[in-house]
């Protein structure tokens, strides 16, 4: 956004030279057409602020403020009847520049290394009971992420922190056989196989989502 | 997946291997000795029947139950079964007591043959936890290969 300065050129060139502003205002309705440029010359400054303190906040955009005082309205008045121009007095002049912070939003990568880790976990948790099927008194164990699913799934506003353990606990309402153990090997094994698709599932949109990152980060 | 001091997956799914394995052993050996009369230990052979327990980390101490306290399977022992000897009467035999009576092995194999097959459909399902567990690391590492 600097510039240099550009030669006037209007119907009747006069050649004063003038400092123009480059982007469009509210009154461009200039005729001529000299793209407007404005050059920043970081000249000043009596309030003793730093002409060009860039301030971060927080935010989504890159704004950049311009603030100059027009200078007198003696612009050219032989050719540029309409749009006299303007000459900033470059004396306090400062640009803020709002930089958004550089982090990634969470998005769904957090929630996808938690549903993987929830499955890695729910996995761990069936080899324990297949391994045990034929220990005597042996309840069979469950894993339960439905809270913590939820929580992590209603996007509040620190679901990027401390992820939180799953709960491991004995099941209730399964049939116990003689010698005290209520493993169904059946049961186990249709668990293994739909926990083993959700974390392929997973796998697969992470994967995905991690593509889409890298060709929008190598251009390819 | 979790590597370090706590016990993977795989690890769990292979304790459980080891135990079912050890299992079809002491069916097999009461199997072949379904008829000694006659041990080093003197007396007629007494049906061994193994024993498993659900293993937990006790290191990580008894705090809540959580996912990373899970041991596995572990084999306790292989103990003697005290239930009762039959006794057949057979006075030409050479272990037969002044009765004519001779103790034979407690072993009785349709059980025996249900421990087998059960062994082997356990062994079954522990090798299909693990074949899971090693696809399920598969395609995590394919994560980092960027083909996904």
């Amino acid at each position: 956004m600097f510039l240099s300065t550009a030669r006037h050129q209007g119907s009747k060139p006069c050649g004063r030279i003038v400092t123009h502003r480059r982007w469009r205002s509210s009154r461009s309705t200039h005729r001529s057409s000299i793209p407007f440029e404005a050059r920043l010359v970081a000249k000043n400054t009596s309030a003793g602020r730093d002409p060009t303190s860039i301030t971060e906040r927080s935010g989504n955009s890159l704004q950049l403020e311009l603030d100059g005082t027009p200078a007198d309205r003696a612009g050219c008045r032989h050719c540029c009847q309409r749009e006299p121009a303007r000459k900033f007095a470059l004396k306090d002049l400062t640009v803020k520049a709002e930089i958004s912070d550089m982090t990634v939003k969470p998005c769904q990568l957090d929630l996808l290394q938690q549903l993987l880790r929830f499955s890695e976990v729910r996995h761990r948790v069936i080899s324990q009971n297949v391994a045990n099927v034929n220990t005597p008194g042996y309840r069979r164990l469950d894993v339960s992420f439905d809270d913590t699913l939820k929580r992590v799934l209603a996007g509040d506003s620190d679901s990027g922190s401390a992820p939180s353990t799953p709960e491991v606990r004995e099941a209730e309402g399964f049939a116990v056989r003689a010698d005290g153990n209520n493993v169904d090997i059946d049961r186990e094994m249709g668990e293994l196989n739909r926990n083993a698709l959700l974390f392929q599932t997973y796998a697969q949109v992470l994967a995905s989502r991690l593509g889409t990152m890298r060709s929008a980060i190598t251009g390819r | 997946m979790q590597v370090g001091r706590n016990l993977s997956a795989s690890e769990i799914s292979a304790s459980g291997l080891a135990a079912e394995r050890q299992r079809m052993e002491v069916a097999a050996n009461n199997i072949a000795n379904a008829n000694s009369t006659r041990t080093p230990q003197g007396g007629p052979y007494q049906r061994q029947q193994i024993v498993f327990s659900a293993a937990y980390d006790a290191a990580l101490g008894t705090g809540t139950r959580g996912a990373s306290r899970l041991g596995g399977v572990k084999v306790v022992g292989i103990q003697e079964d005290p239930s009762e000897m039959p006794q057949v009467y057979q006075p030409g035999h050479p272990d037969a007591d002044a009765n004519g009576m001779v103790t034979m092995p407690n072993v009785k194999l349709p059980s025996e043959m249900v421990d087998l097959v059960t062994a082997s459909r356990a062994y079954e399902a522990n090798l299909r936890a693990l074949r899971t567990c090693r696809d399920m690391t598969e395609q995590t590492l394919s994560l980092l290969r960027g083909t996904g």
